[in-house]
């Protein structure tokens, strides 16, 4: 170059460094292409496809051996070698008929060709002639002209395309005919191969191993960087959902969901991977999930909308699973360099609360199932009150969850009393009552939180109100224990209650917790009198109109033996401890704070001068009252209007993290869960480390609840999140689900579930039936009795052979499944029965108490047995009686002795049957009028396994045969009818 | 370790980093004849040498590192949007250092009659656009392509969750170039800090060639020719810019509370930060009497500072000081110049009075003006 003395730079300088900056580029963009080609779910997918490979070569060769050890497929193999040979005779024919109609088709191709060419040529001119008439162009004449010459030339191109299409038509139909026994052989044989065929088309795309060169080249090359644009065989496009009608929020707009989480969890909605390990094992509960068939499949729900999580992220890290534990997030970070992603605000749930997920759609369904962790939590929530602290939408109008404290003077003492809300775990060890003192964060204050303590009890005995109804009407002392304890047993006391030798079970369920529906029913003779007990017994809601103990329509003497009996309980505590006296100097400390609360300092001090003891007790009562929330769970007066003191938790899911205060505590995972399971297994623990006056220290109670409850009831908290005004997928609120709700919440309320089974569930009682019954074996007394008449003839033989097996006894005495009772029995008996009980089985002695139900309540009953059963309410079907109709003489027959014998098991009218012990006998038929829907009644006689599984009721018309009696023409149903229309009268008998 | 660590973090805090780094500015970049006197004794200019560079590049780039062996600072340097921020920081040290450098290297030259290095000859002052400008242009952004790509791929972009109004980031940061701004805003009205502040800054930066006419050092780096505006430019960059963006990026933690650069970000941190006007300071705890009811006189002490501030005191300097400077300006030039400086003044002395004595306002008058 002339000029390179002109240059300021040296050129050869300049042009090094060019050189190594355009070897540093290329560097960045080969890394670039590489950190972007590789992905982790490119991996997944290639390890899937071998697990696929793997999967599906043993599933065909089992297919193959399957087929090869049928008898047809080798019968069929030598059909078809027969086939062909005949066919093959025919080989010169078939080969010239084939060239033949080759030849033709060619024909046909070019001849279609040319007609194309002619309809679109005919079509412009027809364009521009319509044009020119419209104008009223001179040329419009000549083109209408040209037009016609066109439509001429068309339609014999359109000839001649016909005649060859029908020429083909006759060559072909006579190769079928020659090839007609090859191809139905083959059929056959495709069919009995089918699942093979289909699993080896498979593994021909995706085995490798079974594909030509060129195709396994093509397998390598689709997937190349830079090529995989195209139509790559591992990619996220392919296995993303968008699910319609669940949509996210995506720069201020709803836009439907996006799910890529197949693109690893390849396995997911097959059942063929149900051994390999995440992520591409298959869905462990694809009978509810995913699959086509289930409640929830894929396409409809994804993934996200359960699971929570980042749909969109097509990493392990963006995806936001959540771990578990601190081991698990551990071991995440060192395999996927786990991170959480801070401002994701809706994370994974972490597996164990993946149940939480369910409550977006479900969060008015009662009870779920497959949801157990769930509704347990629901369950406890409710159990153990946190709605009386804690606002939740759901639980709102629920009763309180502890018992009415309006009149505690004529039952309780006030020592009692102190001792008890001091630590109540000491006097019930299940209690559910939670205990306020002596935690974490008041250990060190005990002086003051006792007289806090005396204070709430003196307010709550200074209010209480006096209950003049509660006179024992009888002697309380002359009660039987011995017969109290059988009562106990026998009158169903034990669906709502646990009784001191029963064992609590040691992880809670919601069976479990319907047998706590009421306390456990120990240590009363230090708790209360008799006399309030007899008269509780007696009339529960005299003394609480707002009880939920219903009344069991106990004999005066039953109430006495039951007193008896609960009074001299085996557990019982030493007299307590008496209050000692109120520390006068902390008394006034803690009132002058109180009162200073609204004042100044030295007006509140004036304000004390002016109190005595007994008005700074009730005072600082009163305020303690409030600031333990007492209230919440306890009707107690003064406190009718107040508003709940906790946190709002209808939205505790989706509370930002930064609003729970995590205190001192360090060491906690930083995750709301961590928190909230914190805040249950310690819940003053958030104090620890902070300086804090006593009025300000955390003041929740500690229920004692243990991993497994704590894990249900964070379940519960997680699924309180913001709803989605969006979502379309929950159940629509159709009057039968608004009405089967309603009715399910009052079922609950009332533990119906406590003693029958409704909707599936329930039935709480049954294992105390099954000991009674062994205990007491039902129908004792009688036998006594006849042994007594008997003694002479010495029939003590027999006993063993007598001795019924308790769970078969149970059985009888167990109170009735609810299964179908809307469709069972007539709306307006039950309206009655539900205000006042009859005894349908009279040889119960468990009994269906009277609960003082309102008209609304009742009818909110009525509507949930009738919409559950999709009756069709308010109409029924009349059966009209004629009594001296041929059917009418037929059923009587029927019924007698000599064929059915109805009255061997049946009660009829009230008269039991004779020769039967209590345990064998069946309803009462005499009821069947007022009670049982006719519609009912035929189907109960045509098939009564059906409507209840397990039912002694014989089937006297066996399905699908005729009937076993010739009257009315031999016709099954003309019987039956008849049958259920003579039952419809036996109340008159 | 933790007490070295716990005695920076203390150092740290804005009242001792900022007044030292005040006060040690003046020696390091000497406004006057006397200061650098000063500078030459103390052997400060010992710094603009390659060994001085290598040293202070050694000492700032090392403890840096040694420093992210702490994991609460580590946590706030490595996140993502924090890491160009570090680099730009190295950045300026290090051209703060050559200019510095090739200005000493000409203030010798000059001193020994010398031409400075950036001299040419007129007659061959010329260079080629091509090849010489443009082939080192395309170098340059070749290698700043290569450079973003291999960022973008170590450093994940850090995308956030779709924006919600109703939950907002804590702390909540601007972009980091205006994190000076939101420095100011802790210790000015947001009137002042947000809008009248960068205004001047503004208008200050464009009036600078018209204040500043003199033809002296002009084509080539040079200190000691234009000492009082190179040593006035650096505070207002250095210390009014660069120092708060430091503070603002890492710093202010949650609640815009000051965390040492080894403390852990404690979103419950409590610092007692009552502050009191300057009136109730005075009526009230020095005066003992109630706060008078009509503003004027409540406000009286604090108009009459800020009148003596920028009333009285340039004219003071330019009767003392300031006489020569004052004669070459003319009357509208330093008026001019005397604002802009004392409006730059104003802010470390506000910052400074609400270290010592907690004072909130100045002249406040709400809904109308704070100062």
């Amino acid at each position: 170059m002339d000029n390179d003395t002109q240059r300021y730079y040296d050129p050869n300088t300049l042009n090094r460094w060019f050189a190594v900056s355009c070897v540093v580029f290329l560097v960045s963009l080969v890394a670039m292409f590489y950190y972007d080609y590789k992905r982790e779910w490119r991996d997944h997918q290639a390890t899937f496809r071998e697990i696929d490979i793997r999967v599906s070569t043993e599933k065909l060769d089992r297919e193959q051996e399957n087929v090869a050890e049928k008898e047809e497929y080798e019968q069929l193999q030598t059909a078809l070698l027969a086939a062909q040979e005949e066919q093959s005779k025919q080989g010169q024919e078939l080969d010239t008929l084939a060239s033949e109609l080759a030849a033709i088709t060619k024909e046909r191709d070019s001849a279609r060709e040319d007609m194309n060419f002619k309809k679109g040529e005919r079509d412009a001119v027809k364009y521009e002639m319509e044009q020119a008439r419209e104008k009223g162009d001179r040329k419009a004449a000549k083109l209408v002209k040209r037009l016609e010459a066109r439509e001429q030339e068309l339609a014999e191109k359109k000839l001649n395309v016909e005649q060859l299409e029908s020429k083909m038509l006759v060559m072909n139909s006579a190769i079928t005919e020659k090839t007609a026994a090859v191809v139905s052989v083959e059929r056959q044989l495709a069919r009995l191969t089918s699942q093979g065929d289909l699993l080896k088309r498979k593994l021909d795309v995706l085995d490798p191993a079974r594909m030509s060169f060129l195709d396994k080249a093509g397998d390598k090359m689709r997937d190349l960087p830079g090529m995989d644009m195209l139509n790559p065989r591992y990619s996220v496009r392919d296995h993303q959902l968008i699910i319609n009608g669940i949509t996210e929020d995506l720069v201020f707009t709803r836009v439907p969901r996006v799910d890529r989480c197949k693109a690893c969890h390849m396995g997911i909605v097959s059942r063929n991977f149900q051994e390999e390990e995440n992520p591409y094992r298959s869905h462990p509960n694809l009978d509810l999930f995913l699959t086509q068939s289930s409640a929830h499949p894929i396409k409809e729900f994804g993934c996200t909308s359960c699971h929570s999580g980042r749909g969109r992220g097509t990493s392990f890290k963006t995806a936001v699973h959540m771990p578990t534990t601190r081991e698990q997030r551990e071991e995440w970070e060192k395999e996927h360099g786990w991170k959480k992603l801070h401002h994701w605000g809706s994370p994974m749930y972490p597996a164990r609360y993946t149940q939480a997920g369910c409550y977006e759609c479900h969060a008015n369904d009662p009870e779920l199932d497959g949801a157990d962790k769930l509704n347990l939590g629901l369950a406890i929530v409710r159990k153990a009150g946190c709605n009386g602290c804690h606002l939740i939408d759901r639980f709102n109008g629920e009763p309180k969850a502890g018992p009415g404290l309006r009149r505690l003077k004529p039952k309780l003492a006030k020592d009692w009393s102190f001792n008890w809300i001091k630590n109540p775990k000491a006097f019930r060890k299940h209690t559910w009552m939670p205990s306020f003192f002596k935690q974490s964060n008041n250990s060190d204050i005990e002086a003051r939180t006792d007289v806090e303590l005396k204070a709430i009890v003196h307010y709550l005995f200074a209010k209480s109100e006096e209950h003049s109804a509660q006179q024992p009407k009888a002697d309380t002392s002359s009660g039987n224990a011995e017969n109290g304890k059988r009562l106990v047993r026998a009158r169903g006391c034990q669906a709502c209650h646990m009784l001191d030798d029963d064992k609590y079970d040691d992880t809670l369920d919601v069976e479990a917790m319907r047998r706590q529906q009421g306390p456990g029913l120990v240590g009363f003779s230090s708790k209360t009198t008799a006399a309030w007990l007899y008269g509780w017994l007696k009339d529960p809601s005299s003394y609480d109109p707002v009880t939920r103990m219903p009344d069991l329509r106990l004999s005066d003497e039953d109430a006495r033996d039951i007193t008896a009996y609960l009074l001299v309980s085996e557990t019982d505590e030493e007299k307590d401890a008496a209050i000692s006296e109120v520390d006068g100097q902390i008394l006034d400390e803690v009132t002058l704070e109180l009162i200073a609360g609204n004042m100044s300092h030295a007006a509140a001090e004036e304000k004390l001068k002016g109190m005595d003891a007994g008005s700074k007790l009730e005072y600082t009562g009163m305020q303690m009252t409030r600031h333990y929330g007492c209230f919440g769970c306890h009707d107690i007066p003064g406190f009718e209007d107040e508003q709940p003191i906790g946190t709002d938790l209808s939205e505790a899911g989706s509370k930002p993290i930064a609003q729970l205060d995590f205190g001192l505590l360090h060491d906690l995972e930083h995750v709301n869960y961590a928190w909230f399971e914190q805040k249950l297994k310690d819940p003053r623990s958030f104090d620890h480390g902070l300086e804090k006056k006593p009025s300000e220290r955390l003041r929740m109670p500690a229920f004692g609840f243990d991993e497994q409850d704590i894990e249900a009831i964070v379940t519960c908290l997680l699924a309180f999140s913001k709803p989605d005004s969006e979502l379309k997928k929950a159940l629509p609120r159709t009057p039968k689900n608004i009405f089967v709700e309603e009715g399910e919440k009052l079922i609950t309320q009332l533990n119906c579930r406590g003693c029958h089974i409704i909707d599936g569930s329930g039935s709480a009682i049954r294992p105390s039936i099954v000991k009674w019954a062994g205990e007491y074996p039902p129908g004792a007394e009688l036998e006594e009795a006849e042994e007594e008449e008997e003694e002479e003839d010495d029939g003590w033989g027999d006993e063993e052979e007598d001795e019924i097996d308790p769970e078969v006894l149970a059985m009888a005495y167990t109170p009735p499944d609810l299964t179908g009772e809307g469709a069972k029995v007539q709306p307006e008996w039950l309206f009655h029965f539900l205000g006042d009980p009859t005894a349908v089985r009279p040889w119960f002695e468990v009994r269906m108490p009277t609960y003082s139900l309102s008209e609304e309540e009742k009818n909110t009953l009525l509507r949930y047995f009738s919409y559950l059963d999709d009756q069709k309410f308010p109409f029924e079907t009349v059966a009209t009686v004629d009594r001296n109709s041929e059917e009418f003489k037929v059923a009587e027959k029927m019924f007698s002795p000599t064929v059915m014998n109805c009255k061997s098991c049946h009660v009829v009218a009230g008269k039991p049957p004779a020769g039967k012990t209590a345990a064998e006998w069946a309803p009462d038929l005499g009821m069947a009028k007022t009670r049982l829907k006719s519609d009912w009644v035929l189907k109960w006689l045509i098939d009564p396994q059906e409507l209840t599984p397990g039912t002694k009721m014989p089937q006297y018309w066996p399905k699908g045969e005729p009937s076993p009696m010739p009257e009315l023409g031999g016709d099954s149903l003309r019987q039956q009818e008849a049958m259920r229309n003579y039952l419809l009268t036996l109340e008159d008998e | 370790m933790d007490t070295l660590k716990h005695v920076i973090n203390v150092l740290s805090a804005p009242q001792v980093s900022f007044l030292a780094a005040a006060i040690a500015f003046f020696f390091v970049f000497p406004p006057t004849d006397r200061f650098q006197s000063w500078n030459r004794r103390l052997r400060l200019d010992w710094l603009w040498t390659v060994k001085g560079g290598i040293l202070l590049h050694a000492l700032v780039i090392g403890a840096f590192f040694l420093s992210t062996l702490d994991p609460n600072f580590r946590a706030i340097v490595t996140k993502p949007d924090n890491v160009p921020i570090a680099l730009l920081l190295f950045g300026t040290l290090f051209f703060l250092w050559l200019s510095m450098k090739q200005a000493c290297d000409n203030d010798a030259r000059l001193a020994n009659d010398q031409k400075p290095n950036e001299y040419t000859d007129p007659s061959e002052s010329k260079i080629l656009v091509w090849p010489d400008l443009v082939y080192i242009e395309l170098i340059a952004g070749i290698l700043c392509m290569a450079a973003l790509i291999f960022w973008s791929i170590a450093l994940e972009a850090p995308l956030e969750e779709p924006a919600n109004p109703t939950l907002s980031p804590n702390p909540a940061k601007a972009p980091w170039y205006f994190l000076g701004l939101q420095e100011m805003l802790v210790y000015f009205d947001p009137w002042l800090a947000g809008v009248v502040f960068p205004v001047i800054i503004i208008v200050g930066l464009m009036s600078l060639p018209y204040i500043d006419t003199e033809p002296g050092g002009s084509g080539y780096y040079s200190y000691s020719d234009r000492k009082l505006y190179v040593s006035l430019f650096m505070f207002g960059w250095l210390l009014l810019w660069v120092y708060l963006i430091i503070v603002g990026a890492f710093m202010r933690g949650p609640n815009w509370n000051f965390f040492g650069p080894y403390e852990r970000w404690d979103l419950h941190k409590v610092v007692a930060l009552t502050n009191i006007n300057l009136s109730s300071l005075i009526w009230v705890k020095l005066l003992n009497q109630p706060l008078p009811d009509n503003i004027i006189i409540r406000e009286m002490f604090g108009i009459a500072m800020l009148g003596f501030h920028f009333l009285v005191i340039p004219p003071l300097l330019a009767m003392t000081i300031l006489k020569k400077f004052y004669a070459r300006m003319g009357n509208v030039k330093y008026a001019v110049f005397m604002f802009l400086s004392m409006a730059a003044v104003s802010l470390p002395i506000k910052m400074f009075l609400r270290w010592t004595i907690n004072l909130k306002y100045v002249v406040a008058i709400p809904g109308w003006f704070n100062l």
